[in-house]
């Protein structure tokens, strides 16, 4: 079956999956402690550490 | 605050407008939400905010959003906020009302809203930066993501909320997507390639080559421990190729 893939609802992703993200400000100075959010042309890139 | 008759009245009205889909009831109902969160956000944050300020004198609602349930939910839960604030509120809390008034008004009208704040609320740059644990020059580049900051030739230029909303995790995501979100909308391609060119000379002079082959020539990228610049560097590659071809075929059509 074909599906459409819908644009991600972001504020809706953080909403419902919000509680599984961390931050490590302990840890400086590395860049990638804190969420890191890109958008591209077709994508969207989301870099943050997760307890699971 | 709201009092507790008028929340109950509103919210009454509102479960009213939706069973009805009555959208002009619906729009009554949404501008008096809005109305009344600057209202009570103005006076209760007067240590923090000057004024609230829009860039439409005409309030045009997307109507798909505020005919839909999410936007039910959205203003139900404004009011639940708007009995239960203080003035005892921290910054970090401010902060999120703040985020969130701004994600939501612009979920109902794709417009900007700002915040203009006292003069004792901002810090400098570096200020923030030692407060977030990082250099001048990260704090830099988390600005050009979308860390708050005002555009101003002053010193003090970040809002004290923009630093504990980075360490929250969830904030942090969402000051970045609202920030993207609306700049990517204002963008032309080419000035959104002049951007990708100016990334990717940071990964050049990173890797002291032209090529993004050359810097990880002989490494194994599955196996490394933090692959994000390569992925990066190819994502910014193909990104430029077709924000490139969208700029030739544009102008080919003319």
């Amino acid at each position: 079956m074909e599906q459409i893939l819908l644009p991600a609802d972001i504020p809706e992703i953080l909403e419902k999956y919000g509680n599984l993200l961390y931050n490590y400000p302990q840890i400086a100075p590395k860049d990638f402690i804190y969420g890191n959010y890109k958008v591209r042309l077709h994508q969207w890139e989301f870099l943050t550490p997760t307890d699971c | 605050m709201m009092t507790a008759t008028i929340f109950k009245e509103t919210e009454k009205d509102i479960e009213n407008a939706y069973e009805s889909q009555n959208k002009s009831k619906i729009e009554k109902e949404t501008s008096y939400v809005l109305s009344q969160i600057i209202v009570i956000m103005l006076g209760t944050f007067k240590n923090r905010l000057k004024e609230i300020t829009f860039d439409t004198t005409y309030l045009h609602f997307n109507e798909q959003y505020i005919l839909s349930d999410q936007n039910r939910l959205a203003l139900l839960k404004w009011l639940k906020r708007l009995m239960m604030l203080s003035q005892r509120t921290t910054d970090l809390e401010f902060g999120k009302l703040k985020l969130d008034l701004e994600e939501w008004y612009y979920r109902i009208s794709s417009q900007d809203i700002s915040f203009d704040y006292r003069d004792d609320y901002l810090i400098k740059p570096k200020q923030a930066a030692e407060l977030l644990g990082v250099s001048n020059v990260t704090l830099n580049k988390y600005m050009k993501q979308g860390f708050e900051h005002i555009d101003t030739s002053s010193h003090n230029k970040i809002p004290k909320h923009a630093v504990d909303l980075w360490k929250d995790p969830v904030y942090c995501i969402k000051m970045q997507y609202l920030y993207q979100e609306k700049k990517r909308l204002r963008q032309t391609p080419e000035e959104r390639l002049s951007e990708v060119h100016e990334e990717q000379m940071q990964y050049k002079k990173k890797y002291k080559t032209l090529d993004i082959e050359k810097a990880f020539e002989g490494m194994d990228i599955d196996a490394m421990d933090d692959p994000s610049d390569y992925y990066e560097w190819r994502d910014l590659l193909e990104e430029e190729e077709e924000l490139t071809n969208l700029i030739i075929g544009a102008k080919n059509m003319e």
